[in-house]
């Protein structure tokens, strides 16, 4: 049996920055992390093989649902932070005090938020790019000035050197910042540990129960005593945990995403940087819809042109010229998690409603009319039965017959699978992140969020991770 | 040895990527038939089941059709794929579409000008 005072289960964003505040702070902390430690840079950005090393389940994640909705989860230390293509929102504060009042969030105002989000942008270099930014970010700039649609350069977790230009920039991941500092205050980091189950007994977890996985596959059963257990594995296994453990009451029913649509656009002049993504993004339809620009490589353009990749081979084959865009959208609708009884995996669905699926139709028409006012030769949206448009006019035709079900929907912003608030009739935990119902179980990650912000929300989710932290260490929770 | 579904879908991931990539050769079909079962075997379990079930399902048929009319295993999943190629059955467009947009993402990335100039018949039917 191991013990430590506080054990963290999950080092992304949220458990990583909980395992650096507490253990400066003196106290002695335990991060179980189910995957594996893996450096920067040791797998190329957005590649197929940084997706079966770095990502749950390779990649292969849906949300069922019509349509149905991929998913992608970081695996590993680090978690979403090492894949995601950092980009960074302070939390708006608009939002902020929306959330307070409607979801009966206590001390969420911009001030609560302000000091947390200052030390987040400074621990993780935040920045503009010193030098040029690549040409496929430079489309959505040039599209929504001839536009005259608002646009801006977002600000990411990058070091640059000198002058670099964008794709020369160092992420400043987890495993480079909060990982590392928690380390040396004393956290134990241990990876290739799965957590199945939490024991409860009343309103406390006296046991956590996992398995180590060695390199000859050998499962070793693990026990934990802790006196407080900080859940931070993300909005589907943070709730699947707890469903796991028999602790269901509002969790995994409210998941919130940004479902996104994408189009590949031709241009004559090359635009592919497979490495990056772009910085730049649409900002005049926000919060309702972003657009923005994704990683590019000739497999992902041709993933967002099957299942007609033959059609329209000269895209991949002429990849150089041709980058990927998306818009992301927020939903009325809400999706559920389930863990199932024997499956390592929950369940996940998620269900559109038709206002969200005009919404997606709506976000698809005005990205492909970005990409043409910005000179694309060619628009190919990411549709069934995909088709080829040459001009704004093909958008008309295309406006007219576009159902939602014939999108392809995928999303990498999962929010809100056990969300915070003091109205116990639709939150999980209280306002800083305790599980109702609980002394010593807390959640600390994307999942407290309410509903998903319409933006990038990685600063958010560190912004109340740390001031939940703050809450924990003045005793007031 | 193989579980059933992995063996199931496995000959469908070779008779769907002979009759939508006729383009690659026989080398390039393979190790992409082989990236799609890596993929599928370490897919969430959900999706692995579901899939799995129906290519199951598609694997008693073909392997019957092979007992009875005595053909090649392999022939008889090809005329399963092409019987059932333009038809949106429930779970087996999801399979097929597991297995299209996996297969893309590896060709096209591995080999991205393999498909240039192939000319394409209409959607469903045989590509020439």
């Amino acid at each position: 049996m191991i013990r430590t005072e506080i054990l963290i289960i999950g080092s992304g964003p949220g458990g990583a920055l909980t395992a650096a505040r507490l253990a400066e702070a003196g106290r002695e902390v335990m991060v179980l992390e189910e995957g594996d430690w893996v450096e920067v840079g040791e797998y190329e950005p957005f590649s197929l093989e940084q997706m079966a090393a770095q990502y749950r389940s390779a990649g292969q994640t849906v949300a069922l649902g019509r349509p149905p909705i991929i998913y992608t989860e970081g695996r590993g230390a680090g978690g979403g932070s090492e894949v995601n293509s950092g980009l960074y929102h302070r939390p708006d504060p608009e939002l902020l005090g929306d959330w307070a009042r409607r979801f009966a969030i206590r001390d969420l105002s911009e001030r609560d938020i302000a000091e947390h989000a200052r030390e987040i942008e400074k621990t993780l270099s935040i920045g503009t790019v010193p030098g040029d930014v690549t040409p496929a970010s430079s489309v959505i700039e040039r599209g929504a000035a001839t536009l005259g649609w608002a646009a801006r350069e977002v600000p990411r977790w990058m070091v640059y050197r000198d002058k670099a230009d964008a794709a020369d920039g160092e992420r400043q991941t987890m495993t480079r910042t909060y990982l590392p500092r928690a380390r040396e205050a004393g956290a134990s980091i241990l990876t290739g540990v799965r957590v199945d189950r939490l024991v409860k007994r009343g309103r406390r977890i006296v046991e956590v129960r996992a398995t180590k996985r060695h390199p000859d596959g050998y499962p070793e059963p693990v026990r934990i005593r802790a006196e407080h257990v900080f859940v931070c594995a993300g909005a589907i296994q943070t709730p699947a945990l707890l469903q796991r453990s028999g602790v269901r009451k509002n969790v995994g029913r409210t998941l919130a995403v940004h479902p996104m649509v994408k189009a590949v656009a031709r241009f004559d002049d090359a635009v592919n940087v497979p490495s990056d993504v772009p910085v730049h993004q649409v900002k005049e339809f926000a919060p309702h819809i972003s657009i923005g620009g994704s990683a590019s490589g000739p497999g992902l353009l041709g993933l967002a042109l099957a299942p007609e990749w033959a059609r329209f081979a000269e895209v991949t084959a002429d990849w150089e010229r041709s980058s990927l865009y998306y818009a992301a959208t927020r939903t009325e609708g809400r999706g559920h998690i389930n863990a199932l009884p024997l499956l390592r995996d929950p369940l996940v669905t998620y269900r559109l409603t038709r206002a969200d699926g005009k919404m997606l139709v709506h976000a698809m028409m005005r990205m492909v009319h970005l990409l043409f006012a910005a000179g694309a030769r060619q628009v190919y949206p990411s549709i069934n039965g995909a088709v080829e448009l040459h001009t704004a006019a093909d958008l008309t035709e295309l406006g007219l017959r576009l159902k939602p079900r014939d999108l392809n929907l995928m999303t990498v912003h999962l929010c809100s699978g056990v969300p915070m608030g003091e109205d116990r009739a639709r939150a999980g935990t209280d306002s800083f992140g305790r599980v109702h119902g609980f002394d010593n179980l807390r959640v600390n990650d994307s999942s407290l969020l309410p509903e998903a912000p319409g933006l990038n929300p990685q600063g958010t989710i560190m912004a109340i991770a740390s001031r939940n932290c703050a809450a924990f260490l003045a005793g007031t929770r | 040895m193989r579980a059933l579904p992995e063996r199931a879908v496995a000959g469908f991931t070779d008779a769907l990527i002979a009759e939508r990539f006729p383009f690659l050769d026989a080398d390039q079909r393979e190790s992409t038939a082989r990236f799609v079962v890596d993929r599928w075997r370490v897919a969430s379990q959900p999706v692995q089941l579901g899939t799995g079930a129906v290519a199951s399902v598609l694997g008693a048929t073909a392997w019957g059709l092979a007992a009875l009319g005595g053909s090649d295993p392999d022939d008889a999943w090809r005329t399963v794929v092409q019987r059932l190629s333009d038809r949106m059955l429930p779970g087996y467009s999801e399979l097929s579409l597991f297995v299209v947009s996996l297969a893309t993402a590896y060709a096209a990335d591995h080999w991205p000008g393999a498909a240039a100039g192939f000319t394409v018949a209409a959607p469903g039917s045989a590509a020439r």
